[in-house]
């Protein structure tokens, strides 16, 4: 579902991904000061943290939740 | 808690997109102190990260001057200002040379020239890259101009000082704290709105901080309910089963751009007729629906790309039940007519002090139907230059600011509210409530006055009721954000419902089933809404006699594309 994951073996702690994101998807956890995911579901599927990371420890899919409807565009099932 | 900044500058930029770029790095021409916040960081935000494409006007290139103004005003059916349609154009090519002093080279073809994508008409543009390649390249340019970046600021209000606006209110969406920006000029960029990366924050707030709206009922559509061909903007599906293309290869990929488009020429409807792409949605009222795209020639790659856009495959009929989802893009803005409403060719609005550009501006530089690819990436760039140095002229002459601190205190605690609230309502319900009243297709897309009146009036209870009541979820800066981005977004619809009850014609993708065809010369009008007294009024302004179509050209020659009903009303020459 568009984010996935942050590999935290991989995760330097350089920040780069909370910088960037366009949806506010990261913060930085203080503790293991590595980064994390802390709003999934914002994510606009830019992929600019997947490309970015200079550790390439983000994983991005292909498919994008959307945010589900209780109703129908057209009156028909989706 | 939370500490409070104050930041003086000349010329404040709101939104770090292409146009608040563009905007930013000619003010700085100026010589004028040059201030740019944004609620992501800039040159990676707004709608032209999904850009892929550029339309650039130049004669050396073939192309005229006249069939361009032609096609474009024909298409908008007139709603555009033929001037600032000109100056677009004109202006192109060296905003197309800008983006490559500035280290954005377009992709080559094997001809060693720049990519020209099919026509339509005489239209012409240019393959750019997606925009998730170039847009960050145009950080350093902005930073190196001497503006100086302010990014995870998200501005929540105008400030109005009797009648001019002299800067702006915000809070920083990670640490929380509250700014105010003393501007003597503002220009805002901040988008349209595509309910993800561009959320209508820039025309909720000039509303409410005095200024005209207009064009809110030339909000795009998926295929219009038109019976010949053209069509409003389509999508299909959403954004799965893209293919990227990498500048570094120089490697252009066909791109569909959403998994469904290869079969956007195949639909059938349940009794295996033939349905036209362009008059989907007429045939969904006529309840024809579900439709289904024919497999019989489809390829392995082409199966597996549209699985992904989310149907259900039926292989013992080699049928696929198109999945109908416009989520994205309803309500957005058609490029250029929608939004803050333009007073002249470089910016301006109504209010002195407050400037726009990009998206969210209602340049009127293209009329009620999106053009051609290209246009919004490009007048982003023109208009958005424009603006600054408007903007920066304005500011050098500009007398002193001074501020009511009532007046911040009172946007302070607007700007945190949602915060302060333990209970009340959400913002995702808020937004549900929002897609519920104004998605359904009879609603947005095939108008009808009473229909528009329901929708309205649960809108004016949404606005007037829960907002107020909504808090922040989850409850931190982020959630905050959430928050005045679905008020923006509740506003924004309000708007687009009373245009589109007000216009009573049909005009571009603006469809009214009750009046079905389009009425000059009594409508060549913007309609403009503004704030009067807390409520929300519109007036109808008639366009100046040269922006008209020549009227003594008959109806169906001047309009060729007919709407459903158009000919059942009376003879309209």
């Amino acid at each position: 579902m568009a984010i996935e994951s942050i590999n935290t073996d991989l995760c330097n702690g350089c920040g780069i991904c909370v910088d960037i994101c366009p949806g506010d998807v990261f913060r930085m956890d203080e503790e293991t000061n590595k980064a994390v995911i802390k709003y999934p579901r914002d994510c606009v599927f830019c992929r600019f943290c997947e490309t970015d990371c200079p550790q390439d420890a983000i994983y991005v899919s292909d498919t994008r939740d959307t945010t589900p409807m209780p109703l129908t565009l057209w009156g028909i099932g989706i | 808690m939370t500490s409070e900044n104050v930041i003086e500058t000349d010329v404040l930029i709101i939104g770090g997109g292409l146009s608040g770029i563009f905007a930013a790095i000619k003010a700085r021409k100026e010589g004028v102190d040059v201030t740019i916040v944004e609620k992501g960081y800039v040159g990676k935000s707004g709608a032209a990260l999904y850009a892929n494409n550029t339309s650039i006007f130049n004669p050396e290139w073939g192309h005229n001057l006249k069939e361009w103004m032609t096609q474009i005003a024909e298409t908008g059916d007139y709603m555009n200002n033929p001037e600032m349609t000109e100056i677009t154009l004109k202006e192109s090519y060296e905003r197309y040379q800008d983006l490559r002093s500035y280290g954005v080279e377009y992709p080559k073809g094997e001809d060693g020239e720049i990519i020209g994508l099919p026509p339509r008409g005489v239209l012409r543009d240019y393959f750019t890259g997606r925009g998730t390649v170039w847009m960050p390249k145009l950080r350093n340019p902005t930073l190196k101009s001497g503006a100086k970046i302010m990014d995870r600021i998200m501005i929540t209000d105008l400030i109005n000082q009797d009648g001019r606006v002299v800067g702006a209110v915000g809070f920083h969406t990670r640490t929380g704290d509250f700014y105010v920006f003393k501007a003597k000029a503002t220009i805002v960029c901040t988008g349209g709105g595509t309910l993800s990366l561009t959320t209508y924050d820039g025309e909720a707030m000039a509303y409410r901080a005095g200024a005209d709206i207009s064009g809110k009922e030339f909000s795009i559509s998926g295929t219009g309910p038109f019976k010949y061909m053209g069509s409003g903007y389509g999508y299909y599906g959403d954004r799965k089963g893209e293919t990227r293309v990498s500048l570094e290869d120089k490697k252009v990929e066909p791109m569909p751009r959403f998994g469904a488009s290869m079969f956007i020429d195949k639909y059938l409807d349940s009794e295996g007729n033939k349905v036209n792409r362009y008059t989907l949605l007429s045939a969904v009222h006529q309840g024809r629906a579900p439709f289904f795209w024919n497999l019989d020639d489809a390829t392995p790659e082409e199966i597996e790309t549209t699985l992904k856009t989310g149907g259900t495959l039926d292989f013992t009929k080699g049928l696929y039940q198109v999945p109908m989802r416009l989520e994205m893009y309803v309500g957005w803005g058609v490029h250029c007519a929608s939004g803050i409403s333009s007073t002249d060719t470089s910016g301006g609005t109504s209010l002195p002090g407050l400037y726009a550009a990009g998206d969210g501006y209602n340049s009127k530089a293209v009329g009620a139907k999106y053009v051609h690819r290209g246009f919004g990436t490009r007048n982003a760039m023109v208009i958005g230059s424009r603006a600054g140095r408007s903007a920066a002229e304005y500011a050098k002459t500009a007398e002193k600011i001074t501020i009511d601190p009532a007046e911040i205190t009172r946007l302070k605690n607007t700007a945190y509210a949602p915060l302060e609230r333990k209970s009340g309502f959400d913002q995702d319900w808020v937004t549900m409530q929002l897609k519920s009243i104004t998605f359904p297709y009879y609603v947005w897309f095939v108008r009808h006055g009473d229909r528009l009146k329901a929708a309205l009036t649960l809108i004016e209870f949404v606005k007037n009721h829960i907002t107020p009541m909504m808090y922040a979820k989850p409850k931190d800066t982020h959630g905050l954000r959430l928050a005045h981005e679905a008020k923006g977004r509740v506003f924004s619809f309000e708007m687009m419902l009373r245009a589109a009850l007000f216009r009573t014609e049909s005009r571009g993708v603006h469809y009214r089933e009750d009046y079905p065809f389009r009425d000059d010369p009594d409508w060549l009008a913007e309609v403009k809404i503004r704030q009067k007294d807390g409520e929300m009024e519109l007036v109808k302004e008639p366009f100046p006699n040269e922006w008209w179509p020549d009227l003594s050209r008959p109806y169906r020659e001047r309009y060729p594309i007919e709407y459903v009903g158009e000919e059942s009303t009376r003879d309209r020459d």
